[in-house]
């Protein structure tokens, strides 16, 4: 179901939304920038990068799909920052069984500096990156935010945002040091909400329960068989699982695609899954998908994004052979 | 509540409907947080501890000795990003007051030479720019409850701006505010607009 909770925020929800308190207006949400401010906004792809990580390594951003993502601008030199940053950890942690991930961008910040302040004042549950230049806090610099910075990558710095499994803006809070919250208590009410919400959704009913967390490829089971006509290709999904239907009715869904080589495979109709007053199209249990050739050689692809009601796991393409 | 409704949607749908604001005038509707007797000593209304700071040409500012004119006091360090966009503002409120019985004061907190060298390198200011190495006049101006979170306490001041009245009360006192941040200092020239008035 989470997998879908982006769909709220599709403009078809969009009435529902506006007539709710605007969230900054929200206790702990101060900060949260206007509509006026300009891009980057909730409801927006954030937008990606590719970071070094202070424990090596990459990190790509849109890699987490399929996670909630906490993500904050730190710097050694900000006193607001500095009385934070040790309760980043703890949202980690916390909200960790969730599949929530933390991660620390370090602004323009002398590595080794960084390095030695990181040690001591970071938990190692947060993903502490790097943003050397400040390349990466512009493209989160809402241009007519703080106007009165001439160097636009520091608006960007003591931001807070919520990115949810599909890589999309939840929450994008600015710093607020009129009502400042080191233990980030609107942020976290925020994911109690975003996450914990859908997480109760789940467990009401009888819905059956999804094994802890399973490898995506591990999710579904398929197997491809050839008759006269058609290759078969049968999607077996785990309890408490669903993929996305082949029209998932949510621009932020991952269509489920079967096909070999440029042949797709006709689905059964998609299953109503509810998240809100939003409904959207998915598959679960076992349903077999058909491509109408028998001539094809070669495997066949399938793609798919599989969640359970509290989160989504990242999306995969797999190639399966055929008997 | 249904018309904001509207427009919060058709922004949401990148609709071409125009800003709801105008981000040219980024003055706040409310001044930056104010130091009120809850947040303890100074506050406003109580008087301005004095000072004996030097600036880095070797001169130095006694507050004390201003008395009689009004003193508008800013807090800076060359690392806070609002010190800096308040920077050139400053400056043009000496200009706009020159000749009026306002005198200008920053005062850069305990930051090591080439912080200090730093800030007076980005915008020439023809006002003294004292430089507090040791943190101990910082530290006379910092109400005890103010910002408690921050551990470091002689960073809490920073990017404040204070008004002293021509006997040396605080008639002004504002703190660093990132959502109401007020860089053309609006707000500390509506109180000094006010004192000037009660001396003519």
């Amino acid at each position: 179901m989470l997998c879908c909770m982006a769909g709220l925020t599709a403009c078809g929800a969009a009435p529902r939304a506006a007539l709710e308190t605007p969230t900054w207006e929200r206790p702990g949400l101060g900060g949260a920038v206007r509509p006026e401010m300009g891009s980057p906004q909730p409801n927006e792809v954030a937008p990606d990068f590719t970071l070094p990580k202070t424990a090596g390594g990459e990190l790509r951003l849109s890699s987490l799909r399929g996670s909630w993502v906490v993500m904050h601008f730190t710097a050694t030199w900000c006193p607001y920052c500095d009385a934070e940053i040790a309760h980043l950890g703890e949202i980690a942690n916390d909200y960790a069984p969730h599949g929530v991930k933390v991660v620390v961008i370090a602004l323009q910040e002398d590595h080794d500096r960084w390095v030695s302040y990181s040690k001591e004042r970071l938990l190692p549950s947060v993903t502490a990156v790097e943003d050397k230049t400040g390349a990466v806090a512009l493209t989160y610099a809402p241009p007519h935010a703080q106007p009165s910075f001439k160097d636009r990558s520091q608006v960007a710095f003591d931001t807070t945002l919520i990115v949810d499994p599909h890589g999309v803006i939840r929450l994008f809070l600015l710093p607020d040091t009129a009502h400042f919250d080191p233990k980030f208590g609107g942020v976290r009410g925020e994911l109690d909400r975003l996450v914990g919400a859908s997480r109760s959704r789940a467990g009401a009913k009888d819905a059956p329960v999804a094994a802890d967390v399973l490898d995506p490829e591990d999710v579904v089971r398929v197997d491809a068989h050839r008759s006269l006509s058609a290759i078969d290709v049968r999607l077996e999904i785990a309890p408490g699982y669903h993929i996305m239907s082949d029209h998932p009715t949510d621009p932020y869904a991952i269509a489920t695609v079967v096909r070999a080589g440029s042949v797709s495979a006709r689905f059964p109709s998609g299953q109503d899954y509810r998240v809100g007053d939003k409904i959207l199209s998915t598959f679960s249990g076992s349903i077999i998908a058909s491509i109408p050739s028998s001539d094809l050689v070669g495997p066949v692809t399938v793609r798919y994004q599989a969640c359970t009601a509290s989160r989504c796991l990242a999306p995969i393409t797999r190639e399966v052979p055929t008997n | 509540m249904r018309r904001f409704a509207l427009i919060a949607l058709l922004v949401a749908c990148g609709g071409a409907v125009a800003p709801v604001a105008t981000p040219a005038d980024d003055t706040p509707k409310e001044a930056s947080i104010v130091v009120t007797e809850a947040m303890g000593s100074p506050h406003i209304g109580e008087a301005a501890p004095d000072f004996d700071l030097s600036d880095v040409n070797g001169g130095h500012v006694k507050l004390s000795s201003l008395r009689g004119s009004v003193v508008m006091l800013a807090f800076v360090t060359s690392w806070c990003p609002f010190s800096e966009a308040e920077q050139p503002n400053l400056q043009k409120l000496a200009d706009d007051y020159r000749g009026k019985n306002v005198r200008v004061l920053a005062i850069d907190i305990k930051e090591p030479e080439v912080g200090y060298r730093k800030y007076l390198g980005r915008v020439p200011m023809a006002f003294p720019v004292l430089w507090d190495q040791t943190g101990d006049v910082v530290a006379s101006f910092t109400p005890a409850h103010a910002q408690p979170d921050i551990t470091d306490r002689s960073t809490v001041l920073v990017t404040s701006n204070l008004v002293i009245d021509p006997v040396g009360k605080i008639r002004f006192f504002t703190m660093g505010d990132t959502a109401h941040f007020d860089a053309k200092l609006v707000f500390a020239r509506r109180t000094i607009d006010a004192v000037l008035a009660e001396g003519g």
